[in-house]
């Protein structure tokens, strides 16, 4: 049984080439927590999953994954589905090989993987909607099952703290709702899931627990909580409405620039 | 078939088709992990580091494989180093590295007196000069190799696929990468004798590419390239033969013609299946008859 955070961050600076990007990251996440990190573009939210991956360029302070100290090396059990778009598609494997591969550190030393493995992945797919793709090669698959297949792989070497990095980024309606719905099972199963996103009304809105990050941590809470205009400014730098509908938080353009409603106060500041 | 048998009559041609066996079967199969991490100049790279280091322990008077082995190795090790530095890639870090060593290798080696390094068969190959020894030699080396590809075929595959990951699910990728520059360098190392220095670098790419354009598994990709370099040693080296000219060549020239063959032939495919579509979209098959009366009145 895991006491303390599945996650800790103790004042941790962070970024490239000696260039900080991330400052003042205290924060913790607790086991069994679903978390959405949510900022705009070029806030960090890459940088802050890869410094839980070991990956990223830590400057100060410490970033522990189930209490252990990353990059002090040793099997965590952590999965992670990077944002799309670093992979090569052109490489040959099938969905299911690639899936199989995520397992490669528990296997055997040998070129195959071994039957219990691939009722593993069968399964995994099965649960995903990917069963009838699985001898497909990894560029003939659409987006949203491209991210479901790493997904898959995340979750094929039995994992502890799940990271997805946009995992709703350049998928369709549907798509989006059903990774929304595996990540929620998956979570309620016991993972601790931690996701990134920008996407304020249709993620950020519909996960238990938010943190707005732009540069450092600036709120964290419950949606209601943490989407309020103050908020929404300062991670975002432009001014939003936020709207209670039925229990649901909305946030709007409290100036549409386009459409019938359109203020024109983008254009001349004529209202 | 006497032509397949005659040059048996010479007992250094046993050795040199044992050799090409050897050698081609192991340049093909790291051929396929070269192309698909995109280190198609990573042989042509390690292959001119040789020069320096042959050049340099005959001028100390160490064996030839010692001096080899050591600039390959330190090579490969520099490579690695310039190409993790943001804004270099690997070919800029082979360009420079190598380059230079094969610098040194020209420098030492015309201040030698009385031609004591062969240039001419470094740099093409000559199969009539492989020994026992480097039988002996490039047998040991491709036992190593069989295994470590056995042992290790997954984590390679999943680091040249996708390093971070590979790292964050708990494979030791940089121990993988080392050991695919080692591989590297020990199949150069084995295969500059028969290949000789300039030609090297096409027998880890040519299988590959070949093996790329027929199939997109990744399994299979390594059984085509490795029959690839196999046949390509073998034809090579009959080529060799009765042509009388240096053997890398030839091998390199077969594995050229069997590229531009296939190159040809799926282009030509790729273009049928087009003209198809295009054909079956301008003249759609007629929808079944409309229902007629079978009279009228
Ligand atoms: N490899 C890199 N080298 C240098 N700077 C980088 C690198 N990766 C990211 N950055 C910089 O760090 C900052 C944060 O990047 P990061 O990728 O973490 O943002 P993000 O919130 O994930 O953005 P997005 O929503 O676009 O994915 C950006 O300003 C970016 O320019
Ligand atoms: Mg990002």
């Amino acid at each position: 049984m895991l006491l303390g955070p599945a996650v800790s961050f103790d004042d941790v600076a962070a970024g490239y080439g000696g260039h900080t990007v991330l400052r003042g990251i205290t924060w913790e996440v607790e086991p069994g927590a679903l978390v959405g990190v949510v900022g705009p573009s070029g806030s960090g939210k890459t940088t802050l999953i890869r410094l839980l991956t070991g990956q990223a360029e830590r400057h100060h302070g410490t970033v522990r994954v189930l209490g252990q100290d990353v990059g002090a090396g040793g099997a965590r059990r952590v999965g992670y589905v990077p944002q799309l778009g670093t992979v090569d598609w052109d490489f040959p494997l099938t969905v299911e090989q690639t899936v199989l591969l995520g397992g490669t550190a528990d296997s055997a030393p040998t070129p195959w993987f071994s039957r219990r493995e691939h009722r593993r992945a069968a399964e995994l797919l099965d649960k995903l909607g990917l069963a009838d793709l699985r001898r497909r090669h990894i560029r003939d698959l659409s987006g949203g099952q491209q991210q479901r297949m790493f997904l898959a792989r995340a979750m094929v070497r039995r994992c502890d703290v799940l990271l997805l990095d946009e995992p709703t980024s350049g998928v369709d309606l549907a798509t989006r709702h059903d990774i929304l719905h595996l990540v929620g099972e998956l979570w309620r199963e016991g993972l601790t899931v931690i996701v990134t996103t920008h996407d304020l009304n249709w993620v950020a809105a519909q996960l238990p627990r938010i943190a707005f990050l732009n540069g450092s941590i600036i709120a964290d809470g419950t949606p209601r909580e943490v989407l309020t205009p103050d908020n929404l400014e300062r991670a975002f730098g432009a001014r939003m409405q936020v709207l209670h509908e039925r229990g649901r938080v909305v946030v709007t353009d409290e100036h549409p620039v386009l459409g019938p409603h359109a203020t024109g106060a983008a254009h001349d500041g004529v209202a | 078939m006497s032509w397949l048998a005659d040059p048996f009559a010479y007992a250094f041609f046993l050795r040199a088709l044992i050799a090409c066996l050897v050698i081609g079967a192991m340049c093909g199969a790291i051929s396929v992990f070269v192309v698909l991490r995109r280190m198609s100049y990573i042989g042509h790279g390690l292959a001119h580091s040789v020069l320096g280091g042959v050049a340099v322990a005959v001028a100390l008077g160490y064996s030839t494989y010692l001096g080899a082995t050591v600039a390959t190795l330190a090579s490969a090790l520099l490579i690695d180093r310039i190409s993790r530095r943001r804004g270099l890639h690997a070919d800029a870090a082979i360009g420079i590295v190598t380059t230079a060593l094969f610098a040194v290798g020209i420098v030492v080696v015309s201040r030698l007196e009385n031609q004591r390094v062969n240039t001419e068969s470094l740099l093409f190959g000559d199969v009539l000069g492989v020994t026992s020894a480097d039988i002996w030699l490039g047998l040991g080396v491709a036992v190593g190799f069989a295994t470590i590809m056995f042992a290790f075929y997954k984590p390679l595959v999943f680091v040249a696929f996708d390093a971070e990951v590979a790292r964050v699910h708990g494979v030791r990728a940089g121990v993988m990468e080392a050991l695919f520059n080692l591989l590297t360098a020990a199949v150069v190392i084995v295969s500059v004798r028969v290949l000789g220095i300039l030609l090297v670098a096409a027998a880890v790419v040519i299988p590959a590419a070949l093996a790329r354009l027929v199939t997109r598994s990744f399994g299979l990709m390594l059984a085509i390239a490795t029959s690839v370099g196999l046949v390509s040693g073998v034809l090579g080296l009959y080529a060799s033969y009765y042509v009388n000219v240096p053997s890398g060549a030839t091998i390199v020239l077969v594995g050229t013609l069997l590229f531009g063959l296939v190159f040809a032939a799926s282009a030509l495919l790729a273009r049928t299946r087009v003209r198809g579509a295009r054909e079956r979209a301008a003249h759609p098959v007629a929808p079944p008859a409309p229902e007629t009366y079978p009279y009228r009145n």
